[in-house]
């Protein structure tokens, strides 16, 4: 454990049946009443915009202005355009509706007004920036995965770099943030089941991580287990709403950990996947997590072996002879996604994304050793050694 | 003079002479071992880091083909890392903790794009592992990295500023 650490807690959290209709009241408290909602383009066109319009209608909350063209991958310039609108149409606050995408240009928005800037660029860095202005927050995440709602972290692309630019600051949180069921039960079984794994991801670097702490330890844990509990039940039936909702709760609680014990080498080389070959996140984590384990093993052999509790439950870490626990938790992870995989198609390697060549190995890993998440890997990782896991996850 | 205060002259002035060590280890480096050499040809052209430290003498450096050159003291830092206070920077330059763990424990903050810092951060584990006695090292670092030159060699530049 750390000699010393530091934690910061979510904001509110509103959990359930109904808590969309509990984002006018919240607005309300924060003293604000021209949200500019921000979502993207298909969740625009399957509804779940209108869905959260309703519930906001429900409480006489109109949105001030709403703004669906954020892409996937979303970049400084995506952020510095909301900002410039947000001004233009006199908004008070934020509303994000959507996955990782969304939220942390959201995030970004709000730091370029609290620090009323114009540039997001401005803000690089990690806990450098003074509170500021405060712009009332609401995140309501559309997938089950990213915890961004939960988290001090934003990722947004630089275009122009080729990477993806991390900011750090305890001003990210959001003031409240919205786990309904309605949000996901619509989210198609491949999407559940890549975003379930970065979620898990989140969780397994925050328990393993040089900056680990017994918060972040609690808060990991139990998102583990309610991931590994319900994911494939979630894969199977999205319209299970006690699994959905485990799963909204295990990715916020994976958010919180993982904000104040920070990820590790599985990141850094998935930033550098999604910024250097367009990887989708959550891709990029499930095809890593196995590989990058068994790499860490050494460092990480008794935490690992802690967390298959977690992972495979009582009777199987029970009945498991403590020197094969570490390795036990690690193969029931690649069992996991392997039916994972055959349910979804989801790939499972480099080459099934269709979007990486050999070629890009060289970008991808000397992306991959300036990312700030591999500062707190548990094991030293060098050129040679990235190059080695991604011919490792190739085929 | 209060206790407190003569542990934070103490720590404030190893804090300048570490520092110092630092700079001149990592410049005569750039140029005799290939990993802090690449890092240096590596980076971006121009780009400045500074590391500062309240109450010490911090440094900005700049990394060429030639290796890493030290800037007068008052340049800017295109990246800046800022120790919260001299207890937490004399943690590290005493070997205590490394660098990584102290991003991890919060002991100091970075204004700037992270992934510049980066190769900077390596530079100065790689350097700790010539200048900190091999159980020191050994304690804080990851990995050892395997000397290409003799550390006796690296603290004679020290010493001799070269």
């Amino acid at each position: 454990m750390s000699k010393y650490y530091e934690f910061q807690l979510p904001e509110k959290i509103l959990s359930g049946d109904g808590a969309l209709e509990h984002i006018p009241h919240e607005l309300t408290l924060l003293g604000a009443s021209r949200p500019l909602l921000l979502s993207d383009r298909g969740l625009e066109k399957v509804g779940t915009v209108d869905t959260v319009k309703a519930a906001l209608s429900q409480g006489g909350l109109e949105p001030a202005e709403t703004y669906c063209d954020i892409p996937a991958d979303s970049s400084i310039h995506v952020v510095n355009a909301i900002a410039a609108l947000y001004r233009e149409k006199n908004c008070d606050s934020l509303i994000a509706v959507g996955g990782g995408s969304v939220i942390d240009t959201a995030k970004g928005v709000g730091m370029v007004l609290a620090q009323a800037g114009s540039d997001l660029m401005d803000s690089a860095g990690a806990e450098v920036l003074p509170r500021g202005a405060h712009v009332p927050f609401v995140a309501v995440p559309t997938t089950s995965g990213t915890g961004s709602e939960a988290t001090i972290v934003a990722v947004v692309k630089d275009p122009e770099a080729q990477v993806k630019m991390e900011f750090l600051s305890y001003h990210l949180l959001p003031d409240v943030a919205v786990l309904d069921p309605r949000m996901t039960e619509t989210l198609p079984p491949r999407i559940t089941a890549s975003t379930g794994f970065d979620a898990l991801v989140h969780a397994i670097e925050a328990a393993t991580c040089l900056q680990r702490n017994p918060v972040s330890d609690s808060f990991a844990e139990k998102a583990i287990g309610l991931l590994c509990g319900n994911l494939m039940a979630a894969v199977d039936n999205g319209r299970d709403r006690k699994a959905r909702m485990a799963l909204a709760n295990g990715s916020l609680l994976a958010g919180a950990a993982f904000s104040n014990s920070m990820v590790g080498l599985v990141h850094a080389i998935g930033h550098a996947l999604g910024g250097v070959c367009r990887v989708p996140h959550g891709e990029a984590m499930t095809i890593l997590l196995p590989a990058v384990m068994k790499y860490n093993l050494e460092k990480c052999r008794d935490r690992y072996a802690e967390l298959l509790l977690p992972i495979a439950g009582p009777e199987v870490y029970a009945q498991t002879p403590s020197d094969q626990r570490a390795q036990r938790a690690i193969d029931t992870l690649v069992a996991l996604r392997r039916q994972l995989a055959e349910k979804t198609e989801m790939p499972i390697s480099l080459v099934e994304t269709g979007l990486v060549r050999r070629e890009d190995f060289d970008a991808v890993a000397r992306t991959a050793l300036n990312d700030g998440a591999i500062i707190v890997n548990p094991a030293e990782a060098d050129y040679d050694d990235i190059i080695g896991l991604l011919e490792e996850v190739w085929a | 003079m209060a206790k407190g205060s003569i542990k934070l002259c103490f720590q404030c002035a190893t804090c300048s002479m570490v520092s110092a060590c630092l700079c001149r280890a990592l410049k005569f480096l750039s140029r005799r071992d290939s990993h802090i050499k690449d890092e240096a040809a590596r980076w971006p052209q121009g780009k400045t880091l500074r590391l500062e430290i309240p109450g010490a003498r911090g440094f900005t450096v700049t990394g060429t083909k030639e290796g890493f050159q030290i800037l007068p003291r008052d340049t800017k830092g295109d990246v800046t890392i800022r120790f919260k206070s001299p207890a937490d920077a004399f943690k590290v330059f005493t070997g205590q903790i490394s660098v990584a763990q102290a991003y991890g424990q919060h002991r100091f903050v970075l204004k700037g794009n992270m992934g510049l810092a980066m190769p900077f951060v390596r530079c100065v584990d790689r350097v700790e592992g010539y200048l900190f006695p091999a159980v020191l090292a050994k304690r804080i670092l990851k990995r050892l990295p395997k000397k290409e030159v003799s550390s006796a060699r690296v603290y004679g530049a020290v010493l001799l500023g070269r």
